[in-house]
């Protein structure tokens, strides 16, 4: 293609992106979309503020006595005395303000050999909200649908589909990537200004912030862009998507990218448990839990399928109808799926660890605020991801719903009772949420359970219980909020559900 | 030359004397404007056929003009012409293919008459679904004869289609609408009625024909 | 939507599992509709039909777009309540039915097929047919076995492990046709099965709906707008504008 007619096509994408605009159920997928990017790029801003906290360079004052002072990266002074001067030097000889102010911020925000592990909380807060955007880009809303599939019947080239996609989400992307800035603000506010001191979790902003801006809107938009880009491809949209919609099985290539994943996630395993103490050891175990968060969104979907097997063998038919709708798209809910089992994986070890505090007999009150406040801030976090998944749980059923609204209205039709149907969505529902979560708790409690039993050399006699106690308050806990999440999200679902089941929907085509 | 008069011909005169008494040539120009696109009726045709039907009592001399020109003799209908009349009407078309022509006598009378045309339309629409049904239970012996039968059923069809369009113009006023009809049939599947132009209807003939209808 | 049915009606209506049981093989009318009216938001779809369909009978219900024949169609199926008027449908009073006992009515006693899409898009066909006898809590087994013998009846084997999304529009209503008859059904309620397909499509599918209803002496109501169609009923009743315009016995 010359540059003239990509330059004509792309402005040609672009009245397309912008016309659609006024479609209602466009609009509220771009808020969607917005919203969730906005959250991306705010919880990105916090791990480079939070990274960036103190590296500000030495920080220098002058003495009284003319002398002047320089924090080293060390952490040891260097004193610039005029000929003849000389000061006693000491931490306190300045109130404190030769080192980074970290009298508010909570103990691991604020020294810095646990400040990598906040940064990559951060980061980890960055993946359900990613996960919901990407559950948007790809929300077929029916109209979205028809109307590429329009396009295509009359002879854009998947490129051109490819570019009418990439404009659709280019603004929403900007102007998320922007708002990102003020949005972090808001959550400084809130985590940074209003706790009290010493549980504060965000520090001041500071000049990093604006350098990170402008590179969090890029990656933003970038990243939004390549997603609708795939979402448009070809395979998923054809000439005739308006009447026929085809399953989309996991690929190949989703296969190996799963299984390069994992294999990551065991090398780093292998790695740590060869060498726990080593040099390595410390950027394994920060970068792992990112890595076993792709890790089990990547494997999130076969889980998915795996699980819908399951159900399909179990030969009743709310069973088998739940079981074959999982099957049939089993990405969205599978990423969710990976979330949720990381968030149960979380789960464990928070309930395991706290168990293990308060029975291990540090009981003092500084290590009680240390650990408690640590362990609250996570389960917070750990709650908030789960809420977002739930949510991704919501815009993906109620599009299949909707999208299945005249099959939906048959199945009514020829006997099947409403509440047969909501069993079948309730059923979808839970295989994604509670059972994954469940099973990260089980892992999850399993694992540090076991690791404290071994480190404990089995010489107290309640360390065993204790870790299998653990393991049911996980699984109790995981579960719970998991089903409560679940029922949220049927709860959503109630309208467009109630809509697909009505009579009228066998009228629409 | 040898006049075979039809009695659908006879009956459509008839119709055409319901209105009020009128001369031979009233009669054929009142035919021909019902029926532009069709065949013009022959001056023979139209005093045979009135003779026949005074004949057999269905129509009877008004009164003979004597004007400036040649004499001219004013028929009328009888009430046994009348009772002809709506028993032919009321009577749906043999639904065959030869009865096409008839369908569209009587559905041009019935609303140009007003003599129950939604009946009438009813009526007939269940004559040809009848006919149809017959037709399709037909065991088929070999392929050919049953292509025959689809040709039948086909034709049946788009009768029923046309007395869908004719129903539409029930419940609208239209003296105007059976000329529409008759445009819907030629340009539909039936090609046996090859449309002549030698039609000398006018809109004066229009609206001279609804106010004496 | 809730039945407006009164709390005293209740005690009387016997529970679900004795529904099929009590439903005696109908003798005279199966369907009998007396003044049914009902509006749409916008538009009033039917302004007091009646309409009786007797055992074994094929009705053919016509009429010119938009003249209310499939809201008939759903509410002789209890698919909705219309606002007046009685629907009795094998001997129950549908708006006396909660809609679980009107589900359960419809899933042993009724069989549908409409005109397209009606296939759960992701079960094969013979899961799609073998889901009214598992609903109704038969063992897989058999029911698989059942949906493979009406499959291949109704000529649609080769299909038989294909999804809905892969069959062409016959094949799908071959399908759906054996889904309506699986379960034996005392009547067949059919809105356009035909409306989809090209016209010899259209007519084999036509030819077996018609074929199994009448070898098992149960009763057709098909909505159509289709002459063809209509001409395989016993009788015909047309609507225009939301009302009977009339009725001619075929047969």
């Amino acid at each position: 293609m010359t540059r003239g007619a990509a330059a004509r096509a792309r402005s040609a994408a672009a009245v397309v992106a912008r016309s659609v605009g006024g479609d209602p159920a466009e609009r509220r997928r771009r808020r969607l979309l917005g919203a969730a990017l906005t959250c991306c790029a705010a919880f990105l801003l916090a791990a480079v503020a939070v990274a960036t906290f103190g590296l500000a360079g030495p920080e220098c004052l002058r003495t009284p006595g003319g002398s002047t002072v320089c924090v080293d990266s060390g952490g040891g002074y260097t004193v610039t005395s005029p000929p003849g001067v000389s000061e006693p030097i000491d931490d306190f000889s300045f109130g404190g303000r030769l080192v980074p102010d970290t009298s508010g911020l909570a103990p691991y925000v604020g020294e810095s050999g646990l400040r990598p592990g906040v940064v990559v909380a951060a980061l980890l807060l960055v993946v359900p909200f990613a996960v919901f955007a990407l559950q948007v880009v790809r929300l077929g809303s029916a109209a979205r649908e028809r109307r590429l599939a329009a396009l295509r019947l009359q002879g854009a080239t998947s490129a051109d589909l490819r570019r009418i996609a990439a404009a659709e989400v280019r603004g929403t992307g900007l102007v998320a990537g922007v708002a990102g800035l003020p949005a972090y603000l808001g959550l400084w506010l809130l985590l940074g200004v209003l706790p009290p001191s010493g549980w504060r979790l965000l520090p001041t902003p500071a000049a990093a912030l604006v350098v990170g801006w402008p590179v969090v809107a890029v990656l933003v938009v970038v990243a939004a862009v390549l997603a609708a880009r795939r979402a448009a491809d070809v395979g998923t949209v054809d000439a005739l998507g308006l009447s026929r919609r085809r399953a989309r099985p996991l690929s190949r290539s989703s296969a190996t990218t799963t299984a390069v994943i994992l294999g990551v996630l065991v090398l780093g395993l292998v790695l740590l448990f060869l060498a726990p103490n080593g040099a390595a050891a410390g950027v394994v175990v920060l970068v792992l839990p990112l890595v076993f968060v792709a890790a089990a969104v990547a494997a999130g979907p076969w889980i998915v399928v795996a699980v819908g097997r399951r159900h399909v063998r179990r030969g009743n038919p709310v069973a088998v109808l739940a079981g074959r709708r999982l099957i049939a798209d089993p990405r969205t809910p599978g990423r969710v799926a990976g979330v949720l089992l990381a968030v149960g994986l979380a789960v464990g070890f928070a309930v395991s660890d706290v168990i293990g505090i308060f029975l291990s007999g540090r009981t003092d009150p500084y290590d009680l605020a240390f650990f408690g406040g640590g362990i609250l801030t996570a389960l917070a976090a750990i709650g908030l991801a789960a809420v977002v998944a739930a949510l991704s749980l919501v815009v993906g059923a109620s599009e299949q719903v909707l999208d299945a609204r005249r099959p939906t209205a048959a199945l009514v039709a020829l006997g099947a009772e409403p509440a047969t149907v909501v069993r079948v969505v309730r059923t979808q529902l839970r295989s994604v949420s509670v059972l994954p979560a469940v099973g990260g708790a089980v892992v999850g409690a399993t694992l540090l359970g076991g690791w404290f039993a071994v480190a404990e050399g089995g010489g107290r006699a309640w360390v065993v219980p204790a870790a299998l106690g653990a393991v049911v308050v996980a699984v109790l806990v995981a579960g719970g909020a998991a089903a409560l999440g679940a029922a949220g999200a049927q709860r959503l679902l109630r309208r467009p559900l109630a809509e697909a089941m009505s009579v009228e929907s066998l009228r629409t085509a | 030359m040898c006049i075979v008069i039809g009695m659908s011909t006879a009956d459509v005169v008839l119709a055409l004397l319901s209105r009020g008494p009128a001369h031979g040539y009233d009669l054929k120009r009142g035919h021909d404007t019902w029926f532009d696109q069709g065949r013009p009726l022959a001056f023979g045709q139209v005093y045979a056929t009135l003779a026949r039907l005074e004949r057999d009592g269905l129509a009877a001399v008004a009164h003979t003009e004597t004007g400036g020109g040649p004499e001219r003799t004013v028929y009328e209908i009888t009430p046994a012409g009348r009772a002809r009349l709506a028993a032919w009407v009321a009577e749906p078309a043999e639904p065959a293919a030869p009865g096409a022509d008839e369908l569209i006598r009587k559905t041009v009378a019935a609303l140009r008459l007003g003599l129950d045309p939604a009946g009438f339309v009813a009526r007939q629409r269940a004559a040809h679904l009848r006919r149809m049904r017959a037709l399709e239970q037909t065991p088929a012996t070999d392929p050919t004869s049953r292509l025959v039968v689809e040709h039948a059923v086909a034709h049946l069809d788009a009768d029923l289609r046309w007395l869908e369009v004719a129903a539409g113009y029930v419940s609208t006023d239209g003296a105007a609408a059976p000329v529409q009809l008759l445009h819907h049939v030629a340009a539909g599947d039936h090609s046996d009625d090859s449309p002549d132009d030698q039609s000398d209807d006018s809109p004066d003939d229009h609206s001279d024909d609804r106010s004496r209808a | 939507m809730t039945p407006p049915s009164t709390p005293g009606d209740l005690p009387g209506t016997p529970p679900p599992d004795h529904l099929a049981a009590t439903v005696p093989v109908p003798a005279g009318a199966v369907l009998e509709a007396h003044g049914v009216q009902h509006a749409y938001r916008r538009t009033v779809a039917l302004r007091g039909v009646d309409l009786r369909v007797d055992a074994g009978e094929v009705v053919a219900v016509t009429g010119p777009s938009g003249c209310g024949k499939s809201t008939l169609l759903h509410a002789a199926a209890g698919l909705l309540v219309p606002q007046a008027g009685t629907v009795t449908l094998l001997g129950r009073d549908l708006a006396r039915l909660t809609e679980d006992e009107r589900a359960l009515l419809r899933r042993r006693e009724v069989g549908i097929v409409l005109q397209f899409g009606q296939l759960v898009p992701e079960l094969t066909a013979v899961d799609n047919v073998a889901l009214p006898l598992l609903l109704d809590g038969h063992p897989a087994d058999g029911a698989r076995r059942l949906a493979l013998d009406w499959l291949e009846r109704c000529g649609a084997e080769d299909v038989a492990a294909t999804m809905p999304s892969d069959m062409s529009g016959g094949e799908a209503q071959r399908v759906a046709v054996a889904r309506a008859l699986v379960t034996g059904p005392s009547v067949v309620f059919a809105d356009e099965p035909t409306g989809s397909l090209d016209t010899l499509a259209g007519r084999q599918v036509l030819g077996l709906l018609v074929a199994a209803v009448r070898e098992r002496g149960a009763s057709l109501v098909i909505v159509t707008h289709d002459n063809t169609v209509a001409a395989r009923s016993d009788r015909e009743v047309r609507l225009v504008d939301g009302t009977v315009a009339s009725e001619a016995v075929l047969r």
